[in-house]
């Protein structure tokens, strides 16, 4: 999923091999259960290309494993495991709509929306659905997005602050051939398709 | 035509009667329990209990679970043992130790002289249940608890015994005992999770082992029930809150269009995930206001907040987490585990358990106090203990004021309060060394055992295939339930 998003993004970083990262985490997941003297107490995280890596070069402490993958059912390492379990949570929401990483990378799918997905916004709705779907949206599901588009259009035109506030989310830089209202309205519409029942769940 | 998607729509008519036969068992739970979703017929449990269960009607529909992790020494809080004192300094006699393995942090010791307790014990209450003055808010009551003298376990180092004490196994992978009751109970709540976890701060200097998050994990169950970890510092509960220049006003405005897009997929696909999907991201958007809302003390009586002591509105601390325990169960919740580190004190013990001591005392006895006025201690069940116990011999240098323990899986004490458990009794004996039980063991298969059976589950009923096994918090032979701690 953090894959997925990375990827939709533009911001995965595809180098193979190498040592593990240690990419967004909260603070005190390490902190509140290490050992006094573990070397692994403290998260140091990654900067730089290491926070976009795919999460299979993720560090793993097991005594503390990182939430993109415990609250997605990510096995233990504990023992093994011949099914994973496959839950519908409302932390996983929670994490896909406010985690750092997550909406970071929905601004850099809104930046992609702007450059390659063409000129109106039904377009770009177009083009950002069927890139996240792999189908094309009917017109009824282009037209809600739309409504919702125009609304933080609006919202944002009329607050900078928090159109600013909303597209420098992460260590990574906008673009600034956007204007930032512009770009805070698709990043929103960007986490709203990168929330799709049909993204995050294979039905 | 779409084969793929006339099967699924097929597989779907059976999910629905699956799933409405799961409802109906929640219903007859709700009427035979008297639950709040019977009370509010509109409100629909998002997570409810699984059909039959529970087995019989529960004396307990909550759990408080207040884990001293390190293990607490029993022979300075709760295990009087007078006779030691004309003990001091002597050899441990070969009789009571009888050829156990110790671990290999005494077993080099040339000597086990017996360190008796420096502190000093009363009787307490009407019941007259023996506690040290480490604790003299918990003396206060101690008419309230069932003391169990006799608890023993297998493991002697505390990553098994933790394990164990939490999932009923040593072998990590198990589900802990709250995703038990939280996949075979379900939750009363639609605002919050059904089973949280504190970890709170503990007093600096203190002997603190590690956590792990085995120890409130689902394990093979599935992670919805993994206990929720709220934090001391930052965000109580991971991502909830938007991110910068995002309002509730926007969330809500993504939701109803994220809801109406889904609501379409469901009608195409017809996967009845994508309908809980919808649920899940509704009460995500409640948690967002009903969290902030849980841990606002403002609306908390200057008495209340006084009771649990001074560090009570300091998030993060055991006293704030003891406080967030009741706010908690008050709004649904099912099980509230707090975990709470620093009592592994192999040297310098009678300094560092006071500190310990200091820091959790005030607070639960206060949250048994406020349980109680409130009326929700008679179907609330609170259990207080450690993973194992402490040795009579000292670790380290002896003096009559300063000593140390290994550790002591023979036997240990807990307290049990509230729902389903007898007031003012104590259960158990240990021999004048407290090293050995001599009066109703009880292990800690048959703890749990007891525990499920006052949340009114079977425990032998109770079980998930997992590697070929129906695996259960209980294991494979039957546990005693301990009927006569019952109330």
């Amino acid at each position: 999923m953090r894959d997925q998003a990375l990827f939709l993004s533009g911001l995965l970083v595809q180098k193979m091999g190498g040592e593990g990262v240690n990419p967004y985490q909260p603070p005190n997941i390490w902190e509140p259960v290490a050992f006094g003297g573990s070397n692994t107490r403290n998260y140091q995280q990654s900067t730089g290309e290491n926070l976009y890596r795919r999460s299979l070069y993720t560090f793993l402490k097991r005594t503390a494993p990182p939430p993109f993958m415990s609250t997605f059912d990510g096995p233990s390492r504990e023992q093994s495991c011949s099914r994973r379990e496959r839950t519908n949570t409302p932390l996983q929401a929670l994490q896909l709509m406010n985690d750092i990483q997550y909406f970071e990378a929905a601004r850099g799918f809104a930046e992609r929306m702007l450059s390659e997905g063409g000129e109106t916004p039904e377009k770009r709705i177009a083009w950002a659905f069927e890139v996240a779907t792999s189908r094309q949206p009917t017109a009824e599901e282009i037209q809600v997005i739309e409504s919702v588009l125009h609304g933080y259009e609006a919202r944002y035109q009329a607050d900078a602050k928090a159109a600013q506030e909303a597209i420098t989310v992460g260590e990574s830089q906008p673009s600034e051939k956007y204007a930032p209202a512009e770009l805070a309205a698709y990043t929103l519409v960007a986490n709203l398709i990168m929330n799709l029942d049909e993204v995050i769940n294979k039905n | 035509m779409k084969p793929v998607i006339d099967y699924h729509r097929l597989a779907q008519r059976r999910q629905f009667f699956a799933s409405s036969g799961l409802s109906l068992g929640g219903m007859a739970y709700a009427m035979l329990a008297g639950s709040q979703v019977a009370q509010g017929a509109s409100t629909e449990q998002v997570n409810p209990p699984l059909p039959g269960l529970p087995h019989f009607a529960p004396k307990a529909k909550r759990l408080i679970y207040l884990h001293m992790n390190g293990a607490p020494s029993q022979l300075d809080l709760f295990d009087y043992k007078p006779g030691l004192q004309d003990h001091y300094d002597q050899e441990l006699p070969d009789s009571v130790r009888n050829g156990q393995r110790i671990t290999t942090m005494t077993s080099g010791q040339s000597r086990f002289p017996v360190a008796p307790s420096k502190f000093a014990f009363k009787p307490c209450g009407q019941s007259g249940i023996l506690m040290s003055e480490l604790v003299p808010y918990m003396q206060e009551i101690a008419d309230e608890i069932t003391m169990i003298k006799s608890v023993h376990t297998e493991a002697i180092n505390h990553d098994p015994a933790c394990t164990f004490v939490m999932t009923g196994s040593e072998i990590p992978g198990k589900p802990s005992l709250g995703s038990w009751l939280s996949y075979g109970l379900g939750s009363e709540s639609n605002e919050l999770p059904a089973f949280v976890v504190f970890t709170p701060t503990f007093p600096a200097g203190s002997q603190a082992q590690a956590l792990f998050t085995r120890m409130w994990s689902s394990g093979f169950l599935p992670t919805s029930h993994n206990g929720v970890a709220l934090r001391g510092t930052g965000d109580p509960v991971l991502f909830i809150r938007n991110p910068p220049g995002v309002t509730g006003e926007d969330r809500r405005k993504m939701l109803d269009a994220l809801g109406q897009l889904n609501q379409k997929t469901y009608e195409r696909l017809g996967d009845p995930e994508t309908q809980t999907r919808i649920a899940q991201y509704e009460m995500a958007f409640r948690m967002q206001t009903s969290v902030p809302d849980l841990t606002d003390l403002s609306s908390e009586s200057k008495e209340t907040l006084e009771m649990y002591g001074p560090n009570v509105e300091k998030m993060g601390t055991y006293a704030s987490s003891a406080i967030l325990a009741r706010r908690l169960i008050e709004r649904g919740t099912r099980v509230v585990q707090i975990l709470h580190r620093g009592w592994d004190q192999h040297n310098n013990l009678p300094k560092l358990i006071k500190n310990q001591s200091e820091d959790v005392d005030q607070p639960t006895a206060a949250l048994i106090k406020d349980l109680k006025q409130r009326g929700l201690l008679e179907d609330t069940l609170v259990v207080f203990g450690g993973e194992f116990g402490r040795t009579v011999y000292s670790q380290g240098t002896l003096t009559k004021e300063n000593y140390g323990r290994d550790h002591h899986p023979r036997n240990f004490c807990m307290w049990m309060a509230g729902g389903g458990v007898r007031k003012g009794m104590t259960y158990g004996q240990t021999d004048d060394f407290s090293y050995n039980i001599t009066e109703n063991p009880v292990h800690l298969n048959d703890l749990n055992a007891t525990i499920l059976h006052c949340m009114g589950i079977d425990d032998r009923r109770l079980s998930y295939r997992f590697q070929g096994l129906d695996q259960r918090l209980t294991g494979v032979e039957a546990p005693t339930v301990v009927k006569e701690i019952l109330s």
